[in-house]
């Protein structure tokens, strides 16, 4: 066990450094720099140059970029002087996360519920009423699901806010239309995974014996369809992050995609380059504490790397 | 299964049909459909900017005063070259990466798998962004910072696929007849991964629309006066709390097309492998 701890860290160490080795040099590759739009006199210019390291030559700047990294510090704002990078982060991402966290919950447990109701019921009408729901909330893009709520709830209807984040209630609208694809995923995946977990032996030897058959769905059988869902975390989380963007946008929330997207349109690059270690990182401990729930939960793969 | 055995697949699946006529029928319109309107995609008429839908003007006009329509027929076009080159560019590096891997071993192997397992840690959107704004945006480049990202599930599959082939009776005949490695990549191991490509492909089509559509919502869309299905969603998503046509129709058109891809899709994927864990299966 600790053994398969260390190797996955070493290897999610290596992602970041290629990460952020990636990230530093594409963004000094970039086209213009930060001061550009600013006209600002050639003295001032270099000052502001030296203040932020950038007439060092880009292998300097590279390694102190990486010393400063070991220390979490991830350097100030280009263009919002004096805020520093993980200020800005410390600032906005609580609001990405309540909605993110949110969302994964409310898919977790829709997903859940609707696959082994649709898995238990195949092929009679709850089950195609849950596949043809699963099959919409798969084929509408958040994009559109999003400002098609606003547009009914919130114009329309007027139950909801068009775009204020002032109670929780506001946070209804934007966190189903992040829940909504990954709840289909999930449903999909438990349900063809009960469908194929009841057909087995043990599950019919259960219910021979008289068992409550709602009690051998939910202990004995739910419990072998989970990992399909815990497998699919990795590529869920990489989702919620790319669906918080537009729904931030739509919903105008304050967080921390908002910024990465204003950042790039002003060529902050530490801005630019901080979200994006940052957000990998996160991607990379989210996949990293899923594969060890998983290989708590499974025996299996407990004996297969075993020390 | 061979692609004759295809044939009446499709042709039994009503269906699927009538997603193929749908794809053959947005090709053919996005094409040629220009020519038949009077109104020309990027020609403003601001005094009958953000009319709803009408007889001049059947799916309205945005703010700019230009028709709708005409800018949805242009869009389509964009956003399907943007796909198609996408596609192209993911399965040729992805099958060259995965079957050089698969069928050389060794270090290549090694090497190459670590690459595709670095690649496969690092969130693929994040890549699209940085990519696209260093390439600055624009159809081009946003094809190649999408092939740039899409290629590695693809890479993975196809080394599966060549590592199971390397020691087949087939192949090992070949290379002792003195094949070199492209020789027997080209004339054998494409052949066995066709259905796989193929599938691949027709996946990867309506991921690349989609990842458009976002990268436009996000800021970097196609340049100005064109219009791609994102860009015009991206305007759409500014108004449509007043004139919801400008949001609806481009969204709608987005739909449907990205569906169609998606059943055809399944279909091929359920009837490659008899399995029944397609993304949109019905039994």
């Amino acid at each position: 066990m600790l053994v398969y701890i260390l190797k996955r860290a070493g290897f999610n160490l290596g992602v970041m450094l290629v990460v952020v080795t990636l990230t530093f040099f594409l963004m000094h590759l970039l086209p213009g720099d930060p001061f550009m739009s600013q006209r600002l006199n050639p003295e001032i210019k270099a000052n502001l140059y030296a203040k932020h390291g950038l007439d060092q030559p880009v292998a300097r700047q590279y390694l102190d970029y990486l010393s400063a990294l070991a220390r979490f510090d991830l350097g100030e704002s280009l263009k919002y002087p004096g805020r520093t990078v993980n200020e800005i982060i410390a600032e906005s991402f609580p609001v990405s996360a309540a909605v993110g966290i949110l969302a994964l919950v409310l898919a977790l447990v829709l997903g859940v519920t609707l696959g082994v109701l649709a898995g238990v019921w195949q092929s009679r009408w709850p089950d195609r009423l849950i596949l043809a729901f699963s099959t919409l909330g798969l084929s509408i893009p958040n994009f559109a699901l999003g400002a098609g709520l606003v547009y009914l709830f919130a114009l329309k209807l007027k139950i909801f806010p068009v775009a204020m984040l002032e109670k929780p209630i506001d946070l209804v609208l934007p966190v189903l239309t992040l829940a909504a694809w990954p709840a289909a995923v999930i449903t999909r995946l438990i349900r063809t995974e009960m469908i194929e977990v009841l057909k087995r032996d043990y599950i019919i030897a259960a219910m021979v014996r008289g068992l409550d058959p709602a009690r051998v769905i939910l202990r004995h059988a739910l419990p072998n369809a989970l990992p399909a869902v815990i497998h699919y975390s990795g590529p869920l989380a990489a989702t919620l992050l790319t669906g918080s963007f537009i729904v931030e946008k739509i919903f105008a929330l304050p967080g921390l995609g908002q910024y990465y997207i204003t950042s790039i349109g002003n060529r902050d690059y530490n801005l630019v380059a901080g979200i994006t270690i940052f957000y990998t990182f996160v991607l990379l401990v989210a996949t990293f504490l899923t594969d060890l729930l998983a290989f708590s939960m499974n025996p299996q793969l407990r004996y297969r790397n075993g020390s | 299964m061979g692609l004759d055995m295809l044939y009446p697949r499709i042709v039994q699946n009503r269906f699927v049909l009538a997603c193929l006529f749908l794809i053959l029928l947005y090709i053919l319109i996005s094409l040629g459909g220009s020519f038949l309107l009077p109104h020309h995609p990027n020609a403003q008429s601001l005094a009958e900017a953000n009319r709803g839908p009408s007889f001049a003007n059947w799916l309205g006009t945005d703010y700019l005063g230009r028709d709708l329509l005409a800018r949805i027929l242009a869009g389509v076009r964009v956003s399907l070259i943007i796909a198609f080159f996408a596609t192209l560019i993911n399965i040729t590096v992805g099958f060259l990466v995965g079957s050089a891997a698969g069928l050389i071993g060794g270090v290549v192997d090694r090497f190459l798998t670590g690459l595709i397992d670095i690649f496969w840690c690092i969130p693929p959107f994040l890549v699209v962004v940085m990519l696209t704004v260093v390439l600055e945006p624009g159809i081009k480049n946003i094809f190649i910072a999408l092939g740039a990202v899409f290629w590695v599930p693809t890479a993975r599959i196809i080394r599966g696929e060549a590592y199971q082939l390397r020691n087949a009776p087939f192949i090992r005949l070949a290379r002792l007849q003195g094949a070199g490695y492209s020789r027997i990549i080209l004339l054998h191991i494409l052949p066995c991964c066709f259905p796989v490509l193929l599938t691949t492909a027709i996946f990867s089509i309506p991921d690349a629309i989609l990842a458009e559509a976002f990268l436009s919502i996000v800021g970097l869309g196609v340049t100005a006066p064109q219009a791609s299905l994102g860009v015009l969603i991206s305007d759409g998503l500014q108004s449509f709390r007043v004139y919801p046509w400008q949001w609806f129709f481009p969204v709608l058109t987005l739909i449907v097309l990205v569906l169609c891809f998606n059943l055809l899709g399944d279909m091929l994927h359920r009837s490659f492998r008899d399995r029944s864990k397609g993304i949109l299966e019905y039994d």
